[in-house]
């Protein structure tokens, strides 16, 4: 376990230094990086005074290493609004956003296996076909368009949850369910087919022959080695779950990463849009790694090459 | 009775990645499963219909998507004005909103295309040199793929499209870059699965040229997994572009677009719910004809997976 663990934190860093260069790129593939920096009113000498300021009239790799550099020293660079550091206002907001899409995960775990289970138990009935559906239906809807949907529904007609904001449990519940769709109908096709390939080999069928009935068959001996590829995916897909988010936040107004990130555009703050890229990409990146070390956990056979 | 010929590599392969090799009369079978599946052939129709719709715009559409009369603003579905009826009602700006919906698919529809395309030829690309040919330019073009797939790509696209300034170019070019990774993997894999097979062996023994091993052993293998992929990505492209639409990062106005349309309507939620409705069910109705279509093919290629 120890070497593999080595291995898989070595190979994160070129890709996390691989994260920093295209984050660093960003703003200066688009030209005068003061023309982004500096507010539109900034005088030419203005202009050379930042540049210099902060080496900006440097060549491009020295630039580059002193931006790893104080990456490395936790310095992202201060918000061009309110002067205060980068990485300190988008970690205040981490939190609510992390909230939302463990919440959501928790959701769409709590529907999406069951009825992944469900339909591979009924394997070509009505009911399998339905849910079949409905999850190819749900993940052919946009995120937000469910967002406006459900707001539209539990909000305004029937009144019964808050339509925005962040205030008590009762507000965590459509922006979660909004981001929970995202993932169900994936959770729910993985567990089926994963289920199907598992009732194929051997184990299982030494279980039935064993005379075991069907309920400790499917929950004690082919669940857990079914959920090996779902609990990969839902690793990979937390992710996208977080990128979801973004988009979630902007349609409920929640206090989160997402429509912090989209606010800083739209004012065109980009230390904080750099800020917020790169402290997502890293938590998507270690999310990554916990899940591949959760997967080795699960089964032993990977560890070797 | 197993009807299609399925071989799957594992040798020298990333996990994810299977080779399946379809004979062409196995490939005709793979054919007749596919226009016997309903679901696949209500998929097909569904596409063909938004890419119809895309297409013939100017002429199937009953008014321009820009023609504004705010006289007859917020109309219901049916309305009438002056003598002329408007399907689905009008906007905020009294244009007509089944208009601006079918003006709309030539953007979900365009840059579905174009990004699959332009993602499937960068991808192939990549992913024979990085299979073919062995040493440092592979590990340099799977680690740049590694890098991308580190990146929640909304995040990226909604970054390089802030910084760059929202055009229907800069969306086409950022969403066409998403998929060249997911081509290229599977693309390499099928190169390093069919290398040391005897056939390549013996037809690169006799003098074939590369250009002519690729396009005559290779290419063929992946057919099957590059048309799944291409259906695929098409839905999660028309979704991103919604989205980014959606924040405003797409298409600029007047030009309609679904995503866009949707954002603009939310103001009028409490009052005019209709116009938060239409432009997502077409996009809903546009990816589920993929997703269909898509899994439609997966079947029909591997039976097994089904």
């Amino acid at each position: 376990m120890l070497p593999y663990l080595g291995r898989r934190l070595l190979q994160l860093v070129p890709t996390l230094l691989g994260v920093t260069l295209v984050v660093f790129l960003l703003v200066r593939v688009s030209g005068d990086p003061t023309q982004l920096l500096l507010p539109e009113t900034a005088t030419p000498e203005d202009r050379q005074l930042f540049r210099s300021q902060h080496g900006l009239d440097r060549p491009i790799p020295i630039q580059y290493a002193e931006y790893v550099g104080n990456l490395l020293r936790g310095d992202l660079g201060r918000s061009l609004v309110d002067d205060r550091s980068a990485l300190d206002v988008v970690l205040q907001r981490l939190p609510a956003t992390v909230e939302l899409t463990l919440a959501a995960i928790f959701i769409a775990v709590l529907v999406g296996i069951p009825v992944g289970i469900v339909s591979a138990v009924r394997r070509g009935s009505v009911l399998d076909r339905l849910a079949m559906l409905g999850a190819l239906t749900g993940q052919s809807m946009a995120t937000f368009w469910v967002g406006i949907l459900l707001i539209l529904i539990f909000a305004v007609q029937l009144r019964w949850l808050p339509v925005s904001g962040r205030d008590g449990p009762a507000h965590v519940v459509l922006p979660a369910v909004t981001l929970s769709l995202y993932l169900m109908p994936l959770l729910a096709r993985m567990t089926r087919s994963s289920m199907l390939e598992v009732w194929r080999q051997d184990f299982v069928r030494t279980a039935r022959a064993k005379g075991l009935r069907e309920r400790t068959v499917i929950l004690r001996h082919s669940l857990r080695a079914a959920l090996i590829p779902v609990v990969t995916v839902l690793g990979l897909q937390f992710g996208g779950a977080l990128a979801g988010a973004i988009v979630t936040e902007s349609v409920f107004a929640w206090p989160g990463v997402g429509t912090f990130v989209l606010d800083a555009i739209y004012k065109r703050d980009y230390p904080v849009v750099q800020a917020a890229v790169l402290v997502v990409a890293t938590v998507y990146i270690l999310t990554n790694l916990l899940v591949d070390l959760l997967y080795v956990a699960l089964d032993p056979r990977i560890r070797e090459p | 009775m197993r009807t299609l010929d399925t071989e799957v590599t594992a040798g020298g392969l990333e996990p994810s990645v299977a080779v399946v090799t379809v004979r062409p009369a196995l490939r005709h079978r793979a054919w007749r499963r596919l226009v016997t599946d309903p679901s696949a052939v209500a998929g097909a129709l569904i596409l063909g219909a938004m890419f119809l719709a895309a297409y013939t715009a100017p002429t199937i559409a009953p008014r321009h998507y820009d023609e504004q009369l705010l006289a007859r603003r917020l109309r219901p579905a049916f309305a009438r004005y002056q003598g002329q009826i408007f399907v689905l009602g009008t906007d905020q700006l009294g244009r007509d909103v089944l208009s601006r919906i079918v003006y709309g698919a030539q953007v979900s529809v365009l840059v579905g295309t174009v990004g699959v395309l332009s993602g499937a030829l960068i991808g192939i690309l990549v992913g024979l040199i990085a299979g073919w040919v062995e040493g440092w330019p592979s590990a340099v073009l799977m680690r740049l793929a590694d890098v991308q797939l580190a990146f929640p790509y909304l995040l990226l696209a909604i970054a390089v499209i802030a910084v760059l300034g929202p055009s229907l170019l800069n969306l086409v070019v950022v969403l066409g870059l998403r998929t060249w990774v997911v081509f290229a993997r599977v693309i390499r894999g099928s190169v390093l699965a069919t290398k040391p097979l005897e056939f390549v062996e013996s037809a690169r023994a006799s003098g074939a040229s590369t250009c002519y091993l690729l396009a005559r052993h290779v290419l063929p293998q992946v057919v099957a997994p590059i048309t799944v992929l291409a259906t695929v990505e098409f839905a999660n492209l028309i979704l991103l572009e919604a989205t980014l639409s959606f924040l405003g990062l797409g298409v600029q106005p007047p030009f309609p677009s679904w995503g866009m349309m949707l954002s603009d309507a939310r103001a009028y939620l409490f009052t005019e719910w209709q116009l938060c409705v239409y432009p997502g069910v077409a996009i809903m109705l546009t990816v589920l004809g993929a997703n269909l279509l898509g899994d439609g093919l997966r079947d029909a290629f591997d039976p097994r997976l089904g």
